[in-house]
């Protein structure tokens, strides 16, 4: 059986980059199995150290990336800023400007067509990207802020012609906790068309909202009719629950 | 009387058709050389551009090179068979990192032969192309493979088969096409080749081919491969490589240039026009970028420090000083975001303008771009009188002295926002730091001398012939 080095061993062979091509290589019989098993089994999280530059652009080359995948990147890219190797530093830059360029080259386009016609699902569409991309920035710069004001501005201009709903509403409040407003996030969530009992995420955003107020007494009657969604939180919202509730997991 | 120098200048997708740093430098070059008679040999994508440069009179001859062109052949190989044999041996050593010997496959291939069918029809040629699908692409169909050799290779073809424009020196201001061309001109004619880089080619490619959609797995490790070797051919056949900076001379040496022939000539500065700009106080505290509105320049890390330092000093104001036409989405973004941090009072697009206005009364200059070589705006900064903050990009370690108060990594306002803070609180140890960056502008960075040292370059190659 070969080793599991064996692509060390020649320089002429062919390396498949992917799981996916050593798989093809595999059925087409140009490589052995080996070489699928090193290659899908030799992946690891992008966000470890050092840092798979050529695995990072595998995955920016993809155009239409979620938000999740922006994030991480963006993760990634901001610690390789700060790098001393130039050339590295300047990747990050660059692909930070790609990634921001996607968002702005998706806004572009839906306000080209908003000049013709004010379609609400393309403002929804719009503040929905803002809101995407003041993700994308550390929290408190100043670039997170404006593009957290061009959310609010067009979720408000959504409003003002009458097309809002739920959905839009729980993105307002989002946007208006990461601006720092709290009091009108309250009165948004207490105006929500959806009884705050009755919904895990109006309960853990009004949670939020309360502890940012410090209205602790409200935290702790929120918390217990959250723990009767506690099947459907996830470990993150498990554990700003415990925050909340000042529980010590040590 | 002695017959003047005829240098050809081979440029590639640059002057006189592109505006911009690369173009302008050229048309400098030639208009403070008057001694010498300058060919321009451009290479294009595309014909029947338009020229945006009046040509100087001692531009004797400009020739076009269209790369996408298609070309008859009017001549034949000497030996076919040796000659793909040479090419065979050639891609070997390239792939294996050692010395390859492009001047035999150069020599067996004359002006007017131009082999894009005989590389396949030819016995070696499909071998190789066969080789190389089978090492690279054995997963994908062979159709792709060949198409993307094809298209890759083409261009090198009419490249190597065009024939060359006659002059004692050829000075190529690129490797790449630019550099091939001239490698071409040298083994042919005999004449020495100088390469000037103003950034590194290949790196410059490779950057753009990473980002590129539609060029994917093994084509875009090619195209890489391409320009890499197209580089490192370029630094083997010049008789001197000439870089803006010393950071980009070692990269140039890592890929193969000799050490012995690399040489660091730094851009200059109209000196006189800069010194004597006379510098008047101005109530405030003025803060200005120089550059054109365009995501690589930064704007947007631009107006989020403007904010913070804003919110510092009531008294700023701020000015994007050049051209906001060339992207006018990203324009927008940043007019929406001047408004959206409520800075229109104080933050000014000034569009196109004489500069040495601004720089008559501004407190700080600052550069927020993402990519630079070697930016001449800190230069005509420092020899206005004006510190300077900046990113840590190309040049700007050494421009800036290594000092980490003015210099911050990209895309941070904060730190951009903190150095120019200092300046504002230390003005009599800024006096001092000014006063010495403007002698070391004005002794190291004078445009006359730059161009004087093409000069004497050229006369001493001339001299050597």
């Amino acid at each position: 059986m070969a080793g599991f080095d064996f692509f060390r061993q020649t320089g002429h062979q062919f390396t498949p980059k992917t799981s996916n091509g050593a798989l093809k290589a595999l059925a087409a019989h140009i490589l052995p199995a080996e070489a699928y098993v090193y290659v899908a089994t030799s992946t690891r999280p992008l966000d470890e150290e050092p840092y798979d530059i050529d695995q990072i652009e595998r995955i920016l080359g993809r155009e239409n990336l979620d938000i999740d995948t922006n994030l991480l990147l963006m993760k990634i890219l901001e610690r390789l800023l700060r790098r001393p190797e130039q050339e590295v530093a300047l990747f990050a830059a660059e692909s930070i400007n790609l990634i921001e360029g996607r968002y702005a080259k998706r806004i572009e386009d839906i306000k080209e067509g908003l000049d013709e016609s004010a379609d609400p699902g393309s403002v929804r569409e719009l503040a929905g990207l803002y809101s995407e991309l003041s993700r994308l920035y550390p929290p408190h710069s100043s670039l997170r802020g404006f593009y957290l004001h061009e959310a609010y501005r067009w979720l408000k201009s959504l409003r003002d012609s009458g097309q809002f709903g739920a959905e839009e509403s729980l993105r307002l409040i989002r946007v208006l906790i990461d601006l720092g407003l709290y009091d009108q996030a309250a009165s948004e969530i207490a105006n929500h068309p959806i009884a705050a009992g009755e919904d895990r995420e109006i309960l853990l955003l009004e949670a939020e909202v309360e502890f940012q107020r410090h209205h602790y007494s409200r935290i702790g009657e929120l918390c217990r009719r959250l723990d009767e969604h506690s099947e459907s939180l996830n470990a993150r919202e498990r554990s700003m629950v415990e925050c909340w509730l000042g529980v010590d997991d040590s | 009387m002695t017959r003047r120098a005829r240098v050809c200048l081979i440029l590639e997708g640059s002057y006189p058709y592109i505006t911009g740093g690369v173009s302008s430098w050229m048309h400098e070059l030639i208009t403070e050389i008057p001694e010498v008679d300058f060919v321009v040999y451009s290479i294009s994508p595309k014909a029947d551009q338009k020229i945006r440069y009046q040509l100087p009179k001692n531009v004797v001859e400009h020739r076009d090179l269209v790369l996408s062109s298609i070309r008859r052949s009017r001549r034949r190989s000497p030996d076919k068979q040796k000659l793909f044999e040479r090419i065979r041996d050639f891609h070997t050593n390239m792939e294996a990192g050692a010395s390859a010997d492009f001047t035999s496959v150069a020599e067996l291939m004359p002006a007017g032969y131009y082999p894009y069918r005989d590389a396949f029809t030819h016995d070696v040629g499909w071998e190789m192309i066969a080789a190389g699908n089978h090492r690279h692409n054995p997963i994908y169909p062979f159709s792709d493979y060949f198409w993307a050799w094809k298209s890759a290779h083409d261009m090198l073809f009419t490249i190597i088969g065009t024939e060359v424009p006659e002059a004692d020196i050829y000075h190529a201001i690129s490797t790449g096409y630019a550099g091939l061309a001239g490698a071409v001109a040298k083994i042919r004619t005999g004449k020495p080749l100088v390469l000037t880089e103003h950034g590194l080619y290949h790196k410059e490619r490779e950057m753009e081919i990473r980002r590129v959609r539609f060029i994917r797995g093994y084509q875009r490790d090619m195209w890489i491969k391409l320009y890499d070797g197209l580089s490192r051919l370029a630094y083997q056949q010049s008789e001197l490589v000439i870089s803006l900076f010393e950071y980009n001379r070692r990269l140039q040496i890592e890929l193969g240039a000799t050490e012995e022939r690399t040489r660091v000539i730094a851009n200059g500065i109209d000196i006189e026009r800069f010194s004597s700009v006379e510098r008047v106080h101005r109530d405030g505290f003025h803060v200005g970028l120089v550059g054109r509105v365009v995501p690589i320049k930064d704007i947007k890390t631009f107006i989020a420090m403007s904010r913070i330092v804003k919110e510092r000093y009531p008294d700023a104001e701020f000015y994007c000083i050049g051209p906001t036409d060339e992207d006018p989405a990203y324009f927008e973004a940043c007019r929406t975001m001047v408004k959206s941090f409520r800075l229109e009072e104080c933050f000014h697009f000034t569009g196109r303008v004489e500069v040495t206005l601004y720089y008559a009364f501004l407190d700080v200059l600052l550069l927020t771009s993402v990519r630079e070589a070697q930016p001449l705006v800190i230069l005509e900064a420092y020899a206005s009188g004006i510190p300077v903050v900046a990113t840590s990009v190309g040049n700007v370690g050494e421009l800036l002295d290594y000092d980490e108060r003015f210099i911050s990594p990209s895309k941070d306002p904060q730190k951009l926002a903190t150095a120019v803070a200092y300046i504002r609180e230390h003005p009599n140890e800024m006096d001092g730091i000014v006063a010495r960056n403007r002698q070391k502008t004005i002794r190291f960075y004078d445009r006359r001398e730059v161009f004087k040292s093409y000069l004497e370059i050229y006369e001493s190659l001339r001299g050597g012939q």
